[in-house]
């Protein structure tokens, strides 16, 4: 559960017709800061951050997140969401190492 | 099934990943993803040659994003949650709400985080659709000293909208 990459995705497990919802998402995930050296000098190696989360409902595209290394380690983030039918939402995260991480969730219309 | 739209243009980012690992890149959908130049990560980052990208002062970095369009910046507007004293300035809870919801097909399409005395001031950025684009958004940030902590929305009719706090941080959480 604190492996780098696990995705916690929180949504109701139903909504009515309409309805905005809350998507609460962490990711577990060191996103890397900056880091200087003695002399206080960016060190320029590849850092490891989550530079982009794309969120899609029944596949269709509903949300890009663009973090950058001023966001916290284990990110979290939070959004509304329209829910006019019942789907899946997925997201997926993904790194300046080009490593991807996803989680799925299902949505019942109440 | 393949749920992701038709795959864009092969780029040279795109395909340097097809070429070395293999994975197929249909997971991502390409997106209307306009990450200004220096938040979007070169391709090179994925060879291991990610180079920071240059220091920024917060005007450049709203020239940049907005250009010349003015920001209302209203907190009978914007209601922008943030501490007043962060214990950790590595991780900073903020919250932004649009007090009135657009009403469609008015949409929310855009909001930034920009945090003034951050040498990056550049933080987060959420891309929205209509779906998602109610006016409320989250995040968790990082701080390097006390500083102004600003929320822009973009609304669907090209208007800024803003509020903007003062968050007083007591250990500093950019590392440098």
């Amino acid at each position: 559960m604190s492996e780098r990459g696990f995705v916690r995705t929180r949504v109701p497990r139903a909504a009515k017709p309409g309805e905005v919802i809350r998507v609460r998402m962490l990711i577990v995930h060191p996103m890397e800061g900056i880091e200087r050296d003695a002399a206080g000098n960016v060190l320029a190696r590849p850092y490891n951050f989550i530079y982009r989360c794309a969120v899609f409902y029944n596949g269709k595209p509903v949300l890009t997140i663009t973090p950058t290394q001023s966001v916290s380690a284990n990110p979290y983030f939070s959004f509304p969401l329209r829910v006019t039918a019942a789907g899946t939402l997925r997201v997926v995260f993904e790194d300046s190492t080009g490593q991807q991480y996803e989680d799925s969730k299902r949505i019942e219309l109440a | 099934m393949n749920d992701a739209p038709a795959m864009p243009p092969t780029t040279r980012r795109r395909f340097i990943r097809l070429a070395g690992t293999g994975v197929c890149a249909t997971a991502l959908a390409p997106l209307v993803w306009i990450a200004p130049a220096h938040a979007r990560v070169s391709w090179a980052a994925l060879a291991g040659t990610y180079s920071v990208p240059p220091a920024e002062d917060v005007d450049a970095t709203i020239r940049r994003l907005f250009g010349t369009r003015e920001v209302e910046y209203s907190d009978a507007k914007v209601k922008l949650t943030v501490p007043n004293v962060a214990e950790n300035g590595a991780v900073v809870p903020t919250e932004l709400e649009l007090l009135a919801p657009p009403v469609p097909p008015l949409y929310v399409k855009r909001i930034v985080w920009v945090i003034d005395r951050n040498k990056r001031p550049h933080t987060v950025m959420y891309d929205f659709t209509e779906e998602t684009g109610i006016g409320y958004a989250a995040a968790y940030v990082r701080m390097g000293e006390t500083s102004r902590v600003r929320g822009v929305v973009e609304l669907s009719d090209g208007r800024l909208l803003g509020a903007w706090k003062e968050v007083a941080v007591i250990t500093g959480g950019c590392g440098g």
